[in-house]
């Protein structure tokens, strides 16, 4: 992944853009808006001061005068609260809309991102950083320039201001301005540079944390007392960031220190030069007196502009990692040819690796299974049948090869080729929802209850959730109260339901479907199973080879390879690897 | 009356914070809030040198010399600030890391040495957030506040007192003016609170929606099953219901807000009259008015500063409260006391003889779930393997864990005897569950974890995985034991599968000395070869030790002395394999129930040991 690659103005745009749509461009604007208007207001605050004690220092004042200007005073303090009132309100509305707009996005994109990027750690790594501070980075980038905007409107009037008093005043201020703008920038780069060093970092330390009080790993962590182990890890990780930002925050502190006292340095030039104006009679006393107060105002307001300009760098390296998770390779979202509806599939001299590693887990797959086949696959682990599985179900792409699907190819047929795909995880997902949430997540669309309803019972959960509180929309996994805690086997089912809940699904594909279940559990699914699979295309990954008396073939793998292939009769007389393993496991029953 | 309860609670936690770091480094303490303090003052001194030059302008005098010395002396105080600056940030922030470090290891220490029955709820759940949330975030914010804190204090302190010194009559008007526009902050601070503490749910949801991103498992079946619409469906109707409470509340602080301080400006104007009015009528001079003028802008902003920051810490506070009540109530469970790490004693290395366990009449029920155990009596001798059968849901894993003292049961006794004596389970279990856990770390710590304590020595790690069954994955990384596993961390990390993973987790259970072992399904992921082998390794491990195991698969039962067939949270068969099978009931079912899917027929050669 390129680190640094620096975006233009241009593609700077375009990606602000994107986040802005309908309702946010009128709060948007609105935020703008009164932002301007909320920055003229100290200076018309100051101009009113100046008036007011310009006239009462040199003692002219009569009733009508004074009062008119001490009104004029109080009805500009007001309006600048009223208008700081609305600006807050629409400044609140432009953020919050911006930052659901940009999680949409991000959820968006995520939707289409290839499989590929979730096995690396560099792709983690971007994904925390945009999610960390994405939202308030580009909230940040778009009112940025308005800011700047806001605060130059501020100082230009107030030097305007004192500027009539003398020129040399706003002069003098602002040319301390330099030496803060050089010496900000370099410390932002430093800051970010080591945010992204520090990423991965940080990440494994979140992760460490968790394991120290996250549900899942308490148990391991007092059985075995692993507690000092990983709280050590933990301190030594933590121990380690600090030192590093502690390191940045005292060479920063050094350097404000400094450029801290040449500031002040300034002001007290300020003040004697007006003392020596006002000696040799060219400045009124109001005027010295608001001078004094002015100068820190404005010195102020100028390192507002400063922060401002340090944070359009911070914000241009956020804005560089979200637009190099915008352009991560996305899948296809529109099939170029659908799937009939008795597609066979052909495996074509496939070879896969994992991205990153060296080591093929397929070689050389060579296979064509004709529709309404049952398949069972055996073998080892590690022998690639899952990887086997992931490429069919076109997660991955073949590095060498190619996959055919009824006569097409599969990249052709993506991803509209999922939908004909019943698919059961070997690994599953134990959603933090309801119990029709976990089944509901198995089709895009919104099935019925009576659907979702048959489907539990097809895979025997439905008596346990009937009787539950709230039956199927009772909560799992203590996401909010009442919630319910399921056993192994449970979560298995469920996940079975996902799959097989979409009856028009042609294919198939089973990857260890029975390995929580018990034994009745087992049973009861394996005579389920010649109904649920008739006229279907059905590939079973099972190491309990009980389910080969339901295939018309089975396949053996070995070292990432099919070494047998053939019924199961064929493949006992070869008293090859099938064999060997059959009768293993068999013994155990004599 | 509960706004000042509430302010009271913040001044407590600020002044707790502030004796934890002086208990800490109490020197660079002292030396730090002096500093502090010091800075703080400093807008004050300017004020004062500012009137001083002011008025001697005034009075036409030109003595440049004493201006001069005043403003030599500004520049002092200038300086001076950010002198304070450099020095609260070199020393203060590393007071700041070191303490709330300790109170998070506090509360960490303290959740681990709960039973898990703390765990089983959602309410459980979310104070479990609360707590470690408080400990590492409010606690940092409470003390970087609390230097502010007294250093404003002192800082209104002063400015009432430079008022005063100048100007009595003035004194309570202009502190009252200073106070008016923020007396809402309070109430908006306790309202705040109680928000996010109802939004705590929806806040979780949402972030676990979005979480899902970057899960890859969750990412390969919801692209598989083209739902993940569904998830962002969901998670639009969750943000919006927080966003739609957020906007309420902001909108009603908001309004008041502008209120109160259109109120204020009118009353600092009234001030701003009264002074000129002074002035006018010779009361005062003109340094003194414009003294007078800077003195309540300077109090605005230092009660500001107060009414800004300090209600927040109200949150804080309330957090805070439950973590102290949380490490407190330590000391009142009764045998929970710190989990006591790694201490092998004598007794526990080598074993103490003859090891017993006992339960009577348990009884446990999750509190929220369908299933848990019912008087359960049950004697697990010395080295003696017992399995545990039956269906889902009936109590197996569960029973197990409360073995394990895991849990603490509703009702009924588990005991521990080593030689006769009762003793405490701690360090004598080893276990494998089910949902084993897999850790994206080295390969070393993966199945070094088993025994802490040999965690470094590399060449017993190495035999113990060559004769455990996984001399493969050992070959595989080269023999190197530093390979990170998993990619989450790492890009050269290794990927393993389900089958790998469950075999270093049996390895990391079986690494290690202890004297009992728990086996929750440690096959369920391996082909019958491996199976076949690793029974057969596991069985050669069990020599000398106590082992509980349970399984689906009859194959481990097979090789027990005592099985034990679990119905609805009771044992309702006990026994050896033949005489169970005699009986024809529970158990010879689920026997012929899995022998059903293999033929019968004879072979003659044996069951061959083919080398894969």
């Amino acid at each position: 992944m390129n680190q640094f690659q620096h975006l233009n103005h241009k593609e700077k745009l375009k990606l602000l853009k994107m986040f802005l749509n309908g309702g946010i461009v009128a709060a948007f604007v609105l935020n703008v808006l009164l932002m301007i208007a909320v920055g003229i207001f100290p200076a018309a605050v100051t101009g009113c001061q100046l008036r007011l004690f310009d006239s009462v220092g040199s003692g002219e004042y009569s009733l009508p005068v004074l009062s008119g200007l001490v009104l004029t005073f109080l009805a500009v303090h007001i309006a600048y609260q009223i208008a700081e009132c609305f600006f807050q309100k629409y400044h609140f509305i432009f953020s919050e809309k911006l930052k659901f707009a940009f999680q949409k996005q991000m959820l968006k994109k995520a939707e289409y991102l290839t499989i590929e990027n979730f096995d690396n750690a560099k792709f983690y790594d971007l994904l925390y950083r945009v999610r960390e501070n994405g939202a308030e980075n580009v909230i940040g980038a778009m009112t940025n320039w308005f800011d700047i905007a806001k605060n130059v409107i501020q100082i230009i009037s107030m030097s305007i201001v004192i500027g009539r008093i003398h020129r040399i005043f706003p002069a003098l201020i602002i040319s301390f301005s330099v030496p803060y703008v050089i010496f900000y920038r370099k410390m932002n780069f430093y800051h970010y540079f080591q945010l992204m060093n520090n990423s991965t970092k940080t990440r494994k330390n979140h992760y460490i944390i968790d394991i120290l009080n996250k549900r899942e790993y308490a148990k391991e962590l007092r059985v075995f007392g692993l507690f000092s182990y990983f709280y050590d890890y933990h301190v030594r990780l933590r121990d380690e960031l600090f030192e590093e930002t502690y390191r940045l925050v005292k060479k920063y502190t050094f350097y404000a220190g400094i450029i801290g006292v040449c500031k002040r340095m300034v002001q007290v030039v300020c003040f004697a030069l007006g003392i020596f104006f006002v000696f040799e009679g060219r400045m009124g006393l109001g005027q010295y007196a608001v001078l004094y107060q002015t100068v820190t105002q404005i010195q102020s307001v100028l390192l507002k502009v400063v922060e401002c300009y340090k944070n359009q760098n911070n914000q241009q390296y956020h804005l560089e990692d979200i637009a190099e998770f915008l352009s991560l390779n996305e899948e296809s979202q529109n099939a170029v040819h659908g799937v009939g509806d008795d597609a066979a599939i052909h495996m074509e001299h496939v070879s896969f690796a994992y991205p990153h590693s060296e080591e093929m887990v397929l070689k050389d797959i060579d296979l064509k299974i004709p529709f309404g086949q049952k398949v069972a696959v055996v073998g080892e682990n590690g022998s690639g049948k899952t990887t086997f599985a992931n490429l069919l179900a076109g997660l991955y792409t073949p590095m060498e090869g190619r996959i055919w699907i009824g006569g097409q190819g599969m990249k052709d047929l993506l991803p509209e080729w999922r939908g004909s795909l019943g698919y059961i995880f070997q690994d599953f997902m134990q959603y933090k929802g309801t119990v029709r949430e976990n089944t509901e997540l198995g089709v895009p669309y919104e099935p019925s209850g009576e659907e979702v309803e048959e489907v539990l019972k097809a895979c025997g959960i439905w008596e346990f959730v009937e009787q539950l509180p709230q039956k199927e929309e009772t909560v799992l996994g203590f996401m909010e109260k009442e919630s319910v805690e399921l056993s192994g086997g449970q979560w298995q089912k469920l996940a079975i339901s996902r799959a097989l809940l979409d009856k028009k699904r042609k294919i198939l594909i089973l990857d260890e479907f029975a390995a929580s279940l018990d034994a009745f559990s087992e049973a009861d699914l394996y005579k389920r199973f010649q109904q649920l699979a008739d006229g279907k295309t059905t590939i079973s990954i099972s190491h309990r080879l009980g389910i080969t008396q339901f295939v018309d073939r089975i396949l053996v793998f070995h070292g990432g390879r099919i070494v047998e292939d053939g019924t199961h009769e064929e493949l006992m007389k070869k008293r090859g690897h099938y064999y060997a393993m059959y009768r293993a496991q068999r013994e155990l029953y004599q | 009356m509960t706004r000042w309860k509430s302010f009271k609670k913040i001044v407590a936690y600020y002044t707790w914070a502030l004796k934890m770091a002086m208990k800490e480094r109490r020197i660079w303490m002292i030396l730090v809030l002096g500093f502090y303090i010091i800075i703080f003052l400093m807008p004050n001194a300017e004020l004062l040198i500012g009137k001083a030059v002011l008025s001697h302008m005034e009075e036409g005098q030109s003595a440049t010399a004493y201006l001069a010395a005043l403003l030599g002396l500004l520049l002092f105080t200038l300086v001076l600030v950010d002198v304070g600056n450099v020095i609260y940030m070199l020393f203060y922030e590393k007071i700041r890391y070191v303490i709330s470090n300790q109170l998070f290891e506090k509360v960490l220490r303290r959740m681990n040495s709960q039973p898990l029955n703390a765990y089983e709820s959602t309410e459980d759940y979310e104070r479990m957030e609360r707590l470690v949330a408080a400990a590492r975030y409010d606690l940092h914010n409470l003390i970087s506040g609390n230097l502010s804190f007294y250093a404003t204090i002192f800082q209104t302190l002063v400015y009432v007192v430079m008022v005063a010194a100048t100007v009595p009559v003035m004194t309570a008007p202009m502190l009252l003016v200073a106070l008016v526009p923020y007396c809402y902050r309070m109430d908006e601070a306790e309202e705040e609170t109680e928000l996010e503490y109802g939004l705590q749910s929806e806040n979780r949801q949402a972030e676990y929606l979005t979480s899902l991103i970057a899960d890859g498992k969750a990412q390969k079946e919801l692209r598989l099953y083209g739902s993940f619409s569904k998830v962002y469906q969901k998670w639009r109707k969750v943000y919006q219901n927080i966003y739609k409470k957020r906007y309420a509340h902001f909108q009603k602080w908001n309004g008041r807000k502008a209120l109160y301080q259109c109120i204020g400006c009118v009353l600092k104007i009234g001030i701003l009259m009264a002074g000129i009015a002074l002035y006018y009528y010779k009361q005062i001079s003109f340094s003194t008015m414009f003294f007078l003028y800077q003195c309540q802008a300077g109090l605005s902003t230092s009660v500001g500063w107060f009414a800004s920051i300090v209600p927040n810490g109200y949150g804080a506070a309330c957090r805070m409260d439950e973590c102290r009540k949380f490490i407190d109530d330590a000391v009142n469970e009764d045998g929970l006391g710190e989990a006591q790490e790694n201490k092998t004693t004598e007794e526990n290395v080598g074993g103490p003889g003859h090891w017993e366990i006992r339960l009577s009449h348990v009884s446990f029920q999750y509190p929220k779930g369908g299933f848990g155990i019912r008087d359960i009596s049950l004697t697990i001798g010395h080295c003696q393997i017992i399995a545990l059968l039956g269906e889902n849901g009936s109590g197996k894993t569960t029973l197990t864990k409360l073995i394990m003292g895991l849990y603490k049961p509703d009702s009924g006794q588990i005991q521990y005897f080593a030689n006769g004596e009762e003793c405490k389970a701690d360090q004598f279990f080893s276990c494998v569950f089910q949902d084993y856990a897999t850790y994206h770390l080295t390969l070393r710590e993966n199945v070094g974890l088993g025994d802490v304590e040999r965690i470094r020595n590399d060449g017993e790690i190495r035999e113990h995985m060559r004769n455990i069954l996984c001399g493969d994955i050992l070959d595989d990384v080269g023999g190197d034991l530093e390979q990170t596993l998993g990619k989450m961390f790492d890009l050269e990390g290794k990927e393993l599968s389900g089958g790998q993973w469950q075999r270093l987790a049996n390895a990391r259970a079986l690494y290690g000395s202890r004297l009992a072992l728990v086996f929750d399904e440690p096959t369920a992921r391996l082909d019958p070869l491996a199976e076949l082998k690793q029974m057969k390794e596991i069985q050669e491990k069990f020599q000398g030790r106590t082992v509980i195991l349970v399984s689906h698969r009859i194959g481990f039962a097979r090789m027990a002395d005592v099985i034990c067939y679990m119905k609805n949270g009771e044992i309702v068969e006990t026994g050896n394999h033949e005489s169970l099978m005699n009986r024809r009931e529970n158990y010879y079912e689920l026997f012929r129930t899995q022998a059903q899917w293999y033929d019968m027929e004879d072979y003659d050669e044996p069951v061959p040991t083919f080398e894969s």
